[in-house]
Order: structure tokens, then sequence, then C-alpha cells
């Protein structure tokens, strides 16, 4: 207990101060706040009996980020710089069809050392066409 | 960003001809991998006389005071090639007071016939600088500032073996991650469920006020340290029945879908 109270890093705004929540710490991490709203229910689908409302419970997306931002194991592997533009088009990403109309449009992209796939992104399909000899040496 | 502008042509560099400037990037060069470039992705704006089949007399004759837009065949460019900022006025937003160009019509290929349409210019994709919210500036000079892209993923699910009861899961990711880190189950950060019954826009009501502030610009402490953060959704992610929910589309089973 001394140890503990003497510790440089011990706070006493850590301690619980009820039996209750100290219990519940055995057990398990403190958790993100968590806050309450009441939404209709559409009545359709449940029996005529049960309530209009029920609660909704939602975690605040600020307190994600801030527990994001406070860990420095995710924060050194994040990506904060601008747009990269790359000469060796290799993704579907790459091509302009990205953030372009979803429902037409045309890209072709290079893999397997210049062996050309193209590549057609039409209405609902993904078309992927081999140039015969690839898929000739595939098999 | 979203400036209009003078540049050197990329191909043939004693030209000059006007643009967009789309965005700022990193250019890696294939043999200097290490050392990213700053550089400009330009679109651009043809000339009267560029114009090919659509170039008819009315057209020529307001050539002098008028460019077409077209959205193809980006130029990245070195940010010294830039000459100067032109002011045009495209004609679907309400009048400047000084302009040198307006642009009234866009031109865009079909990919379905591959031929060049021209149509008028409210019909364009509109660049981000033309809706998104202008965040606000760190309140001190010399802060840190982290931007997030949160990807919104919502998702139903079962939850009894053999009783219809679905529950729905709002999750979101972070955009600023690596793949192989984003894919990890602990980086899917849960933000609600829907109830059985219950609607997205219900749920996520509370948390719009939120979002909102996110995208103007929030003070966070960071290790001691009060950082700027600034974070906007730049993607939902839904599977078919929610995509369709989200979108107010009818699903599969309707009679006369949006999607048949």
């Amino acid at each position: 207990m001394m140890v503990i109270l003497k510790h440089p890093q011990f706070d006493s705004q850590d301690a619980a101060s009820n039996i209750r929540r100290l219990r519940s710490r055995r057990t398990r991490l403190p958790l993100l706040p968590v806050k309450s709203h009441s939404v209709v229910i559409d009545d359709r689908k449940t029996p005529s009996t049960s309530n209009p409302t029920k609660l909704a419970y939602t975690i605040s997306i600020k307190e994600h980020l801030n527990h994001i931002l406070n860990n420095p194991r995710l924060m050194e592997k994040m990506y904060f710089g601008r747009g990269i533009e790359t000469p060796e088009k290799s993704e579907l990403w790459h091509g302009d069809i990205w953030q372009r109309s979803p429902l037409y449009g045309d890209a072709t992209i290079s893999i397997d050392n210049g062996k050309t796939r193209s590549m057609t992104l039409f209405g609902k399909t993904l078309l992927i066409c081999f140039q015969w000899n690839t898929l000739w040496e595939n098999l | 960003m979203g400036e209009f502008v003078e540049f050197i042509d990329n191909s043939n560099q004693r030209e000059r001809r006007f643009g967009r400037i789309e965005a700022i990037v990193s250019l890696l060069l294939p043999q200097d991998s290490d050392h990213p470039q700053d550089a400009l992705k330009m679109s651009r704006l043809l000339r009267h006389n560029e114009l090919g089949i659509y170039c008819s007399r009315d057209r020529s004759r307001r050539g002098h005071k008028e460019l077409w837009m077209i959205e193809e065949d980006y130029q990245i460019i070195p940010p010294n090639h830039i000459i100067g900022r032109v002011l045009v006025w495209l004609k679907d937003v309400s009048r400047p007071e000084f302009y040198d160009f307006q642009i009234s019509e866009i031109l865009y290929r079909d990919a379905a016939t591959n031929r060049i349409q021209i149509r008028p210019v409210n019909l364009r994709h509109r660049h981000p600088s033309e809706y998104v919210v202008a965040p606000n500036p760190s309140p001190v000079g010399n802060m840190k500032v982290f931007k997030f892209m949160i990807d919104i993923y919502n998702d139903d699910f079962g939850t009894f073996r053999n009783v219809y009861h679905s529950l729905g899961g709002i999750y979101i990711q972070i955009g600023n991650m690596p793949f192989n880190l984003r894919k990890q189950l602990k980086n899917h950060f849960i933000v609600g469920f829907i109830p059985f019954g219950g609607h997205f826009d219900d749920v996520m009501r509370p948390l719009l006020q939120e979002l909102h502030q996110l995208e103007k610009g929030v003070a966070m402490d960071m290790d001691n340290e009060t950082v700027w953060v600034i974070a906007s959704i730049g993607l939902v992610t839904a599977d078919m029945p929610q995509g369709n929910d989200l979108c107010d589309v009818k699903k599969q089973g309707a009679l006369y879908g949006c999607r048949n």
C-alpha cells in the first residue's frame, strides 16, 4: 500500500470512491463513457405490445480520437502527409477512375512486370481481362 | 487548392496553358523513391481552338473571353511552372466583380461510347474547395495539427440463432492508418448500436454536432501537449442492405428497384 501511495505516478483521482466500482475494476478495465438517448422504433417490425421507443447507446467519436492520439504505438505508424502520386500505377485507385463516376469508367493498370491486364468498371460488374499469354503462363 | 492559374505545359515547355490546381501531391520518382518531391496536380482548361469537332462558329466568337473545362489527362507539374493566377467565373456560381475568363461548358468522355461530349458546366464534378467546410486555423500559431479521415462503417448482424432480431453496429475506422493496422479488429472503434427497428439517422443524431465541431477543429491533449485536431468523414462503408438503406434506395426484393 505504501509503495503504491508513494509512487510518482499515483494520483488520488484514480482511486475508486465506492466499493461497487472497485469490485468491477477487478474484473475489467474502465470503459469509455457511454451516452444514451431514446430513438423511435419502427412499429412494423416489432410486436404491437412493445415500447415505441428504446434507448440507443453511443460512444463519442471525440473520445475515440483522444485515445488514439494518446496511443504512441498507433500514432507512430499513422500517416498525416499529403497525397502521393506514384509513377508506377499498380492499384485501381492510382488511376483517374477513383472519385469519378461510379457507374461508367475505364481504367487500365499494369501488374506482373508489365504484362498488362485491363480492368473495366462498367455498371455493376468489374470485368477483368487478361492478356492471353499471361493466362497461358499462369496455367 | 481549387485556384485557376496559368502554367507551363508539361509536354511543350514553350506553351502556356490555363488550368486548375486539383491537389498538392508528393511525387515519388522511381530513381529516388526516398525523397518525394512537391508537385501540383493540374486539370486543364481548353481554348476554343482545342475543342475539335465542338469548335463551332459561336464558340470561336466567344473564345477570347471563354475557356472549356475537361476532366481527363491531368498533369503533374513542379510548383515553379506556375506563372500566375487567373480569375475565372464558373457560370453556375454567382458572378464575381472581376474575371479574366468565363466557363460555361465542360467536355467529358462518355466511357460507354468513348466519345467526347459537351455539357453545361453545372454538371461537372465539384472540386472539394467548392463544398468542404474550411477548418478553423489553430488558435496558437505553433500548435501541431493532426487531420484524421474517419470511415464510418455500418452493418447489421443477427443476435439470436433462430429469432429474427438484428442489431446494427456503427463503427469507425481511421483512414490514416496503414492497411495492416486498419484491418485489425482492435482498430475498429465502436460508436454505437442501432436497436432492432431503429434508424441509423436517429442513432447518429447526437453525434452530428460533435462531427461538425471536429470538422472545424478542436484542441486536444496529447502527452502533456495541446494539439489541434481536425477530423471529418471521408468515407462511409456499408454492405448492400445497409447501403441501400442509407441511400434511400429500394432493396433487391423490390419490384421496380433503383438498381434493376
